[in-house]
């Protein structure tokens, strides 16, 4: 090879380094907007409805927070499967006759434009025991029966939010339910009827009506004014997927309804925004959040509380895996956060307990 | 780590080359600008978590 | 006067393939990758013996291996083993001993420095047993507690090497051993725990509740990074240790290498590297907004700005790795041309590889590590098996000469200078 064909590949060599780290310092900071995508502006619109009123069958998921770290972390940890894990059933003073599990549900009253009503069931519990108690005192027992709930919204399969499904099945096998994509072969299987000895939870009502699977990308409709979205969300003990409800009420806006938000309430807002035409309104939120439900904390949360103020929230129906650590800051950073009544073993007046309602609209 | 040796005899007689390095400097930026292209084309999503 | 033996005797070293490449490459790759795997399942997988990857209880252990390999070869040269030893040994010996001696040496600074010394009589976030004292359930006590004692480690593992590489070892250069070693201990432990107390220790003012107002800053990086997080400097810190050991394993030195006196050399090749750290920052994170979206103030998982920064530094030890395989096992790539044309096509070859591995590693991280699935999961942590793998790849080179692919044949016989050059070159 000739001294200058070298030399110029030599100098091509160092200009080729040279401008790749420099193009990368450019595009990365001076340049970043030509190229990072621009956020959507929400254009699917689900309609409009009149008013939702929220009851909250039973947001006490487990009665003791050590008891149930303790039987993860003595299975193995966060990632091990959670119908693999012997969850303690008895000897729990603070449970359920002994029992630590308890369960997450919400029951939903719809009024329409037109004035009709429906009702839909988000989540189902854990413990069929206290759900059937929880369903009871609601009334859902009766109303299951006389197929007044026209659908069963389970969020994610986590085992307070979905192991109760017995407790609904057995007086209505034929309601509609929708789950999120993500869905594991045991999930499906206790849905059609099966048992799962250790970690002490079974169906012996298989679902015989209509089953929907819903993937993440998009806004399902499920009513006028009604709509879910999916994420792809990764969660502790093998679980997958989660789904959460947005609301559009008439002359109020967007109102958020979750079972646990793993995916994060701010996301779910934002997606809101972005998927839902005139999703920009937020005007309240309802349901688990999911940031201190141990009671742990980490500087993430303080961002949330920083942030979580310049969505124009009205009304805030925290509850559940929430935290009361996040409720108690939340209130301290004026959030309107909606206390309760701590009643039926919900421990704190300071959000939502068991047997409380609210309504949105 | 364990090669610090650097130039050989030939390489004592060569000199930087400008019309190389700036050829260089428009190829490495061409080049960061694929990188980037092909980061969006494979990984671009709306619903990763 | 110092022999480069005694200065830096991995240097010294010279390496011969027993086998054809890339047959040694790939057979020592495989052997890392089988001893990377048994130390995975025995210590970390939450499927395995100890479980120990929760993560941040299982990566404190591995950031404080890598901080100890480092003393142990580059600052300490192998003290207080002699060089004799080192050279007559058989590799799988002298392997097994400085693999045992490192581990042990990572037991006694967390059990016996941080949790029973520092943790009871300073600073109680750094024991366990105090935090769950004070009411904390023992998995968060436990995680908290991790996190500050590895970033003294990880720290420490982007300042030390600074020296070596960058001033090579001046103005100690001329020192025996074990008062070189000593010296640049304490100067960069120094310069490591004044950076943990500006870079992390304002994380934990914001950690507990209420806040710690009087103990700790407020993190002042908050209006720029949006974040009370330490995310922000964890994902740049990262980014500072690939700075450093990519100088080290792809540039061979370069640019820095040109200056001549070692003292400029050290401060610009620090500012260098710290601007290289920055740059790879700032490019990883633009790289997640390209494919995921801008972060959003006050989200979490993968729209979490403390996690873009944190991954930032993932995604920065997904490109040493490559860049350390190539280095270790395929000899740095095509060498027949000169060290820019050399260097550069490296570089091209580390860039396709990132992207690759990346891929390749959530693919397969959830069934072969037990972590979790997806992107931003916090026990989706791909710098505990990556750092852990760095880990072994240095064993095999550091501890063992790569055996039995490769074999030490000798050492330069060369004596250095008081500037450090080389005076003359014989091999024994």
């Amino acid at each position: 090879m000739g001294v200058s064909r070298r030399n110029f590949l030599k100098g091509l060599a160092l200009g080729g380094t040279t401008g790749y780290l420099a193009m990368a310092g450019v595009s990365s900071t001076v340049m970043k907007d030509v190229f990072v995508p621009k956020p959507l502006v929400g254009d699917t619109d689900i309609g409009m409805c009149k008013s939702i009123k929220c009851t909250v069958v039973s947001e006490t998921s487990w009665f003791n927070n050590a008891r149930v770290v303790q039987d993860m972390k003595d299975a193995g940890g966060l990632l091990v499967n959670q119908y693999i894990i012997p969850w303690t059933n008895t000897g729990v003073k603070e449970g359920y006759n002994g029992n630590n599990a308890g369960g997450y549900s919400t029951l939903i009253d719809i009024e329409f434009m037109d004035g009709t009503k429906k009702k839909m069931l988000l989540d189902c519990g854990w413990n069929t025991d206290w759900m059937d108690v929880c369903f009871k005192r609601e009334g859902v027992d009766k109303m299951l029966d006389n197929k007044e709930i026209d659908l069963l919204f389970v969020t994610h399969e986590h085992f307070d939010h979905y192991w109760g499904v017995e407790s609904v099945m057995k007086h209505d096998p034929g309601i509609r339910v929708i789950v999120p994509k993500g869905f594991y072969k045991e999930g499906f299987d206790l849905l059609k009827g099966a048992n799962f000895p250790v970690a002490h939870v079974k169906n012996d009502f298989p679902h015989t009506g209509k089953l929907e699977v819903r993937e993440s990308g998009k806004v399902h409709p499920i009513y006028p004014g009604v709509a879910s979205i999916s994420f792809d969300s990764a969660i502790i003990t093998r679980v997958l997927g989660e789904q959460a409800l947005v609301f559009n009420i008439k002359d109020k806006g967007s109102v958020a309804v979750t079972g646990c938000c793993h995916m994060g309430i701010i996301s779910f807002l934002q997606e809101i925004k972005q998927r839902v035409k005139g999703g920009d309104k937020i005007y309240g939120v309802q349901g688990g959040l999911h940031i201190s439900p141990f009671e742990d904390w980490d500087p993430q949360y303080d961002d949330l509380i920083k942030a979580i103020p310049k969505y124009g929230i009205e009304v805030m129906g925290c509850n559940h895996c929430t935290g009361y650590l996040t409720a108690e800051k939340m209130v301290l950073a004026g959030l309107p956060v909606v206390q309760g009544t701590a009643r039926f073993k919900s421990k704190k007046k300071l959000y939502l307990g068991n047997g409380d309602q609210i309504k949105f609209g | 780590m364990s090669e610090m040796k650097a130039m050989s005899q030939e390489e004592e007689k060569t000199e930087f080359n400008w019309p190389g390095f700036i050829v260089g400097l428009v190829v490495g930026s061409g080049l960061f600008y694929l990188t980037i292209k092909l980061i969006s084309a494979l990984m671009f999503s709306r619903t990763a978590a | 006067m110092i022999s480069l033996k005694d200065h830096m005797w991995l240097e010294s070293r010279v390496l011969e393939n027993r086998m054809p490449q890339p047959l040694r490459g790939i057979i020592g790759l495989v052997l890392s990758l089988l001893f990377f795997y048994g130390l995975w399942w025995i210590f970390m997988d939450p499927r395995g013996v100890l479980k120990w990857y929760t993560p941040q209880y299982g990566y404190m252990y591995i950031r404080w291996i890598l901080i100890v390999v480092i003393w142990q070869a580059y600052v300490f040269n192998f003290w207080p083993f002699s060089l004799k030893w080192r050279e007559s040994t058989h590799p799988v010996i002298t392997g097994a001993v400085l693999i045992l001696v490192n581990f042990a040496i990572v037991g006694a600074v967390i059990w016996g420095f941080f949790y029973n010394f520092l943790g009871h009589y300073s600073i109680p976030y750094l024991s366990v047993d105090r935090l769950v004292g004070k009411g904390m359930t023992e998995f968060y006590a436990r995680e908290y507690s991790s996190l500050a004692i590895l970033m003294f480690a990880a720290i420490a593992s982007w300042l030390s090497p600074i020296v070596p590489v960058c001033f090579e070892n001046h103005p100690w250069q001329s020192m025996k051993q074990p008062a070189r070693g000593i010296t640049v201990f304490c100067v960069t432990a120094l310069l490591s725990v004044l950076a943990f107390f500006c870079l992390m220790h304002p994380h934990y003012h914001v950690l507990f509740w209420p806040w710690q107002e009087y103990a700790a800053a407020f993190p002042w990086w908050y209006e720029f990074a949006h974040t009370l997080h330490g995310n922000f400097n964890v994902g740049w810190v990262m980014c500072g240790t690939v700075a450093i050991w990519m100088l080290e394993v792809t540039f061979d030195r370069y640019p820095f290498i040109m200056i001549k006196n070692k003292i400029v050399r050290g401060v610009v090749g620090f500012l260098g590297v710290l601007a290289f750290a920055w740059l790879l920052f700032f490019v990883f994170n633009f790289v997640q907004e390209l494919a995921w979206g801008p972060a959003v103030d006050g989200a979490k998982r993968i729209l979490a700005p403390d996690w873009r920064y944190l991954h930032s530094g993932e995604l920065a030890i997904m490109m040493l790795i490559p860049a350390m395989i190539l280095n270790f096992y395929f000899d740095n790539g095509p060498k027949k041309y000169g060290p820019a044309i050399n260097i550069a096509l490296r570089f091209l070859i580390i860039i396709v590889s990132t992207i690759a591995f990346h891929a390749l590693y959530y693919k397969i991280s959830p069934p072969l590590l037990g972590t979790q699935a997806a992107y931003s999961h916090p026990q989706q942590f791909p710098m505990a098996p990556g750092i852990l793998f760095i880990c072994v790849m240095l064993f095999h080179n550091w501890f063992m000469d790569f055996w039995p692919g490769k074999k030490r044949v000798g050492n330069r016989e060369v004596m250095l200078d008081e500037d450090g050059n080389e005076i003359e070159e014989g091999v024994h």
